[in-house]
């Protein structure tokens, strides 16, 4: 890649708001950790499945970007940067995996390592959601996080499809296999929303 | 050309009236906000009768819908007047009373929830459940845990919005809030669910949280309830802990901008009300059970023996 | 005599160091007074000063006969007070009429009839009635600047102080923006800050310029004007003895500066007039 090229992605992701997403990210691997030092508590798999919805909220941060209007303007396509913009989903995704981990280290018989899809989910459906809002809106990423937790939450509370694919894939059985097929396809809707609503404003 | 400079005589409005019109503006656009709108339909639409948690946890839909979106709500609507600033600043009505102002819209939560609420009870006197799905808890026990909690939760919510929006102005603010509230409510809401329920400490942390719960049981959304576990500590009381929060939630966000003269007054009020969350959370703790009770579908209840 | 709207002594201030206002003295009367100035001149400050949203570091003001330093006369000042400021953004959702009708809340505007009356009598004076329900964010920029003077023209105040007023309008609504001002300027206290030298002539009896936090010039437009005559002069070429030139749409070159004889004198416009106090502060600055 030509390093002009590299220079005009590294100032793309100076402009990432950090804060929201290594704060939230923050948060939720010290919940995650917190329950590791407790693991047979009843609170452990509430944290776990909150920690999970907040790395998707820090997820829906990613795509903010106050000056869209000028920078839609500029050589750099809205593709570009979104693809730039996109590699900071390391931070949740990391601090979500690593928390699991730890989780799954202390209480191996919780299998909550099982969680990584609701996890990879929920940071797909943050940064899909950001995406169709950034439409209407250079900084959605305070709308779609809240969107994102708490749909989350909602989904995995009320377990709409329960009889087919639990939302949470914990245990084993038929159902768990079914419910990271579940996940993983809102990962791949949310990856195509990313894709379509990161085209050229002109196409809109 | 020689001019006079008039002195316009005035009829100066007293706060309050400019408080109450300000209240009224920002009550409509708390109520036409679209996350409130689908949090309320949703808090309705699992109040009535749709498969939920068990009865004693009710308060947790308006909580979650009305109390945690809502502290979204208001933390947006706070800062949406941020970009008039210069102009507001400039205007004789000052930022305490524009707070004031949003702090009085919480009520569109809390009267939502108090009507959802009524639903559901109303939905329950069609379809009544068991009485010992109430556990331990009766009269104004069960009164204070599915109606007045609710109308709490969906205030407090808001009104913490609202010191989020005054004081923390960084991207992301109100997602760190809700992750951070969710976190401490959800690590402490269910504490005496396993381990020594009689120990004092664990009393206390169990009702400090800014949501706890007073029972849980053996059913799920697949298997019966056949069990209702209610834990230590009194609802009235937490209830009154939780409602001086509230008030220190106001307190604070008054305190943003205001003169010398007000935060005086807000300084005392203050006091007063951490006080009263003092004493309120004190008694939280220690009156009621002090261990965990079982009731089964029979009505028998039984004292967890090995909480001692 | 009767006592200045606004009289400021020796008013200065400065950010972290660095000067915004240096020692400034002027009193403002009924009517409509420009404030010309370069970028960074201290004209936002100042105009933030009278608009009581930020105090001095030094020296006095006194506003409608008041000390906006003491709290209670602050707010008495604001009762009689517009104030639109150069960037002005709208929360979300907001109506044009709705907007208002928050400012007027704000302003004391307490019964709802009286209030109604009067945010409906200001959109139509800046042009909007039509326009009242609609969404802020779906208005154009010179709409929304026009919203904005609105909101600045709630309870007709005694002092009305606009940044960059007509940015974002056309001309027929500069047009009309001015007889707007020039109408409330018979009664109240109006000024204006502004890049358009042409809105200053045509509104303004009075100039104030302001460069480097400081006051260069307070007078008359046509003083100020006057200084320049014999200064302006066109030619085929740009003259270097000619202190700034630049092409005219006439094809022929407009020069400021000491003329050299016999050369094609031209009427001095407020902009002439403007450059050349500029270039000779900018000469005594360097002699400094």
């Amino acid at each position: 890649m030509p390093r002009a090229a590299v220079g005009r992605g590294l100032r793309v992701l100076r402009s990432t708001p950090w804060l929201p997403v290594c704060g939230t990210s923050g948060l939720a691997t010290a919940l995650l950790v917190g329950a590791a030092l407790a693991p047979h508590q009843p609170f452990v798999p509430f944290a776990a499945v909150i920690a999970v919805a907040a790395c998707g909220g820090a997820a829906a941060y990613l795509l903010d970007e106050d000056t869209a209007p000028v920078l839609d303007a500029t050589p750099t396509s809205r593709g570009v940067r979104t693809c730039w913009r996109l590699l900071p989903l390391a931070v949740p995704v990391t601090a979500s995996l690593a928390g699991l981990a730890a989780l799954d280290r202390a209480d191996s018989s919780g299998r909550w390592l099982q969680l990584v899809p609701v996890a990879l989910g929920s940071m797909a459906a943050g940064t899909g959601l950001a995406a169709a809002l950034r439409r209407s809106s250079s900084t959605p990423g305070d709308l779609a996080a809240a969107v994102t937790l708490v749909g989350v939450l909602l989904v995995v509370a009320v377990d709409p499809l329960r009889r087919w694919a639990p939302a949470v894939p914990l245990g084993e059985g038929p159902g768990v296999g079914r419910s990271m097929l579940m996940w993983t396809a809102v990962v791949v809707v949310s990856g195509c929303a990313v894709a379509l609503f990161s085209r050229d404003p002109v196409h809109h | 050309m020689s001019t006079v400079v008039l002195e316009q005589p005035r009829l100066v409005p007293s706060p309050a009236a400019s408080v109450r019109q300000l209240g009224v503006i920002e009550a409509k656009r708390y109520a036409t906000h679209p996350l409130f709108v689908v949090g309320a339909l949703m808090c309705a639409g699992l109040s009535i009768g749709l498969p939920g948690p068990d009865e004693l946890d009710y308060a947790v839909i308006p909580a979650f819908f009305l109390g945690v979106l809502g502290l979204v709500v208001s933390a947006r609507l706070t800062r949406s007047t941020d970009t008039s600033a210069p102009v507001l600043d400039a205007a004789p009505v000052p930022i305490t009373r524009r707070t004031a102002a949003l702090c009085l819209a919480c009520a569109v939560p809390a009267v939502t929830a108090l009507l959802i609420a009524l639903l559901h009870r109303a939905t329950l006197l069609a379809d009544p459940i068991a009485d010992f799905r109430y556990g331990t808890f009766g009269g104004l026990d069960r009164q204070v845990l599915t109606l007045v909690l609710p109308v709490v939760y969906a205030a407090g919510g808001p009104l913490l919005g609202v010191v989020v929006g005054r004081w923390l102005r960084f991207p992301g603010a109100p997602l760190l809030t809700v992750v951070a509230l969710l976190a401490w409510s959800a690590t402490l809401a269910y504490l005496p669910q396993s381990g020594s329920s009689s120990s004092a400490l664990l009393r206390l942390l169990h009702v400090s949280a800014p949501y706890t719960a007073f029972a849980f049981s053996d059913g799920d959304n697949v298997h019966p309830i056949t069990v209702v576990t209610t834990m230590p500590g009194a609802p009235l009381w937490f209830a009154v802990w939780a409602v001086a929060l509230c008030g220190l939630a106001v307190c604070a966000a008054l305190w943003r901008g205001a003169s010398a003269t007000v935060r005086t007054s807000v300084a005392r009020a203050g006091l007063v009300l951490v006080a009263v969350a003092a004493i309120a959370l004190a008694l939280a703790a220690t009156t009621g059970h002090d261990v965990n009770h079982e009731t089964d579908s029979s009505g028998r209840t039984t004292v967890v023996r090995g909480d001692a | 005599m009767p006592e200045a709207t606004v009289s400021l002594r020796g008013a200065a201030k400065s950010y972290r160091g660095t000067p915004a206002l240096t020692g400034v003295d002027f009193d403002l009367q009924v009517g409509v007074v420009g404030l010309l100035g370069p970028n960074g001149a201290g004209k936002s400050t100042l105009l933030r000063v009278l608009a009581t949203v930020l105090g001095v570091d030094d020296g006095s003001v006194r506003i409608l006969g008041r000390d906006p330093s003491v709290g209670r006369e602050r707010t008495e000042i604001r009762r009689r007070l517009g104030y639109l400021p150069q960037e002005l953004g709208y929360p979300r959702g907001f109506t044009a009429y709705g907007f208002l009708d928050y400012l007027a809340v704000l302003k004391e505007w307490d019964d709802p009839d009286r209030r109604r009356a009067e945010v409906r009598r200001v959109l139509e004076q800046v042009g909007l009635g039509d326009q009242s329900g609609r969404r802020i964010r779906a208005l154009s920029g010179g709409q929304k600047r026009r919203v904005g003077l609105a909101q600045a023209l709630l309870g007709s105040p005694d002092l009305l102080i606009l940044d960059e007023p007509t940015t974002g309008l056309d001309p027929e609504q500069r047009v009309s923006l001015r007889t707007v001002l020039a109408e409330v300027g018979r009664t109240s206290t109006v000024l204006v800050a502004t890049h358009q030298t042409e809105d200053v002539a045509a509104l303004c009896e009075r100039v104030v310029v302001l460069d480097d936090g400081a006051v260069r010039f307070d007078g008359s437009v046509r003083d100020l004007v006057q200084a320049a005559a014999g200064r302006v002069w066109l030619s085929d070429a740009p003259d270097p003895a000619a202190r700034t030139s630049w092409r005219t749409g006439s094809g022929r070159y407009r020069n400021l500066g000491s003329a050299p004889a016999g050369a094609d004198i031209a009427e001095p416009s407020l902009e002439d007039a403007y450059l050349l106090l500029r270039g000779a502060s900018a000469d005594s600055d360097v002699a400094a």
